[in-house]
């Protein structure tokens, strides 16, 4: 085994939403293989805080604001980001924005908000960085969806939507960019204790106990759980994976 | 497994399962058996601490598949290698940073996936 497979020294990585909860683990992660990473965000505070933390564990971390659903924002951030690092390899595209809406009740801003921030941010995003990574001589693009794909949830048609989007233009790039060396995977979560979606603590989701007990590995997912698919998928280890779309959720999704 | 704390099983299926060959039925059949296998195992064993997790590999070099060489499938594996996003066939050693993921800690939270990693060739033929 030759773990020069799963390195990433070198390798400059962004993370949209990198300023927290899984971004922030998958930044971390990334880290631990020897990554520079940028941290994406709105929030100033929580970016300086990340690039805190990431820095106080060793890491080359770059903190930049950012409004992914702006052309103007994504485009600023990604030449930010290079000019900075001097290039752009790996993309993880997991900003994202979720709360339950019916339907029947959605305004079309609602609708077009969510489409925006969770499916064309990402289109955005690959688009910007991929002149980058035709020049680095190929790149590595993992969405993060969700497993909300995998089931149906009445309140969440618009989020089901873009992240249903997502995994089709995962596959679609995948087809697309592989003769540029540029290798596109989805990684769906499942429950993850995040701010989004906290798992313990006072804010406890009142969904977190059923989803636990219906769980396989009886456990909820925390964002350091992400640190070894986040490699892989970021590394010469999974220059053979491309366009596959990945379920990570404890088995959640196979028995609700 | 269960004596050791828990354990690990990957099922090396095949990316045939997304797809249809019609002269493949009784293999397409076994590999669809055992993806669902797989989901069913992982629920079923997950309160033992066992993952189980599947792996579909795409064309790859081996003795079974022979990709280049004297032996060499030709139209099959020129075919999909032209069709293929990352323009090649696999090699045995592709897989290893999967099966260590799968292997180790750092898949705790992976149980009844199913992973394709054929270089995109699904898609693309």
């Amino acid at each position: 085994m030759n773990n020069s497979k799963f390195d990433l020294t070198g390798k400059v990585a962004i993370i949209t939403g990198g300023n927290g909860g899984l971004g922030l683990g998958i930044a971390k992660g990334l880290a631990i293989a020897g990554a520079k990473v940028a941290v994406v965000g709105r929030n100033q505070d929580k970016i300086d805080n990340a690039v805190k933390e990431l820095k106080a564990e060793g890491a080359d971390a770059l903190g930049v604001s950012c409004d992914v659903g702006s052309e103007e924002d994504v485009n600023r951030m990604v030449a930010t980001t290079a000019e900075h690092f001097g290039r752009i390899d790996i993309l993880f595209n997991n900003a994202a924005i979720s709360w339950g809406i019916p339907t029947e009740t959605m305004t079309l801003d609602e609708w077009n908000h969510f489409i925006t921030n969770n499916l064309t941010s990402s289109f955005l995003t690959c688009k910007a960085c991929f002149p980058h990574m035709v020049k680095a001589g190929g790149g590595k693009i993992i969405n993060v969806g969700s497993i909300v794909t995998k089931l149906g949830f009445g309140k969440l048609s618009h989020y089901a939507a873009a992240k249903g989007g997502m995994d089709h233009m995962t596959q679609s790039l995948a087809q697309g960019w592989g003769k540029h060396n540029i290798h596109v995977n989805a990684l769906l979560p499942g429950l993850v204790d995040t701010e989004m979606m906290p798992c313990t603590g006072p804010n406890k989701n009142g969904l977190v106990d059923y989803a636990v007990s219906k769980t396989p590995t009886g456990t909820f997912g925390r964002p350091e759980d992400f640190y070894g698919i986040s490699i892989l998928l970021a590394s010469p280890a999974s220059d053979f994976i491309t366009g596959s779309i990945i379920v990570m959720d404890g088995g959640v999704s196979l028995s609700i | 497994m269960i004596k050791a704390g828990g354990g690990k099983i990957i099922n090396v299926g095949s990316a045939i399962t997304k797809k249809g060959f019609g002269k493949l039925v009784h293999y397409a059949a076994a590999k669809g058996g055992m993806d669902h296998m797989t989901q069913s195992l992982a629920r079923a064993w997950g309160k033992d601490n066992i993952q189980v997790n599947a792996v579909l590999p795409g064309l790859v070099h081996t003795e079974m598949m022979p990709c280049f060489g004297p032996d060499k499938i030709g139209p099959v594996v020129d075919y999909i290698t032209k069709k293929s996003p990352v323009g090649r066939y696999g090699m045995p050693d592709d897989f290893e940073g999967l099966s260590v993921l799968l292997s180790s800690e750092a898949s705790s939270f992976i149980t009844g996936s199913i992973i394709v990693a054929d270089g995109g060739m699904t898609l693309a033929i």
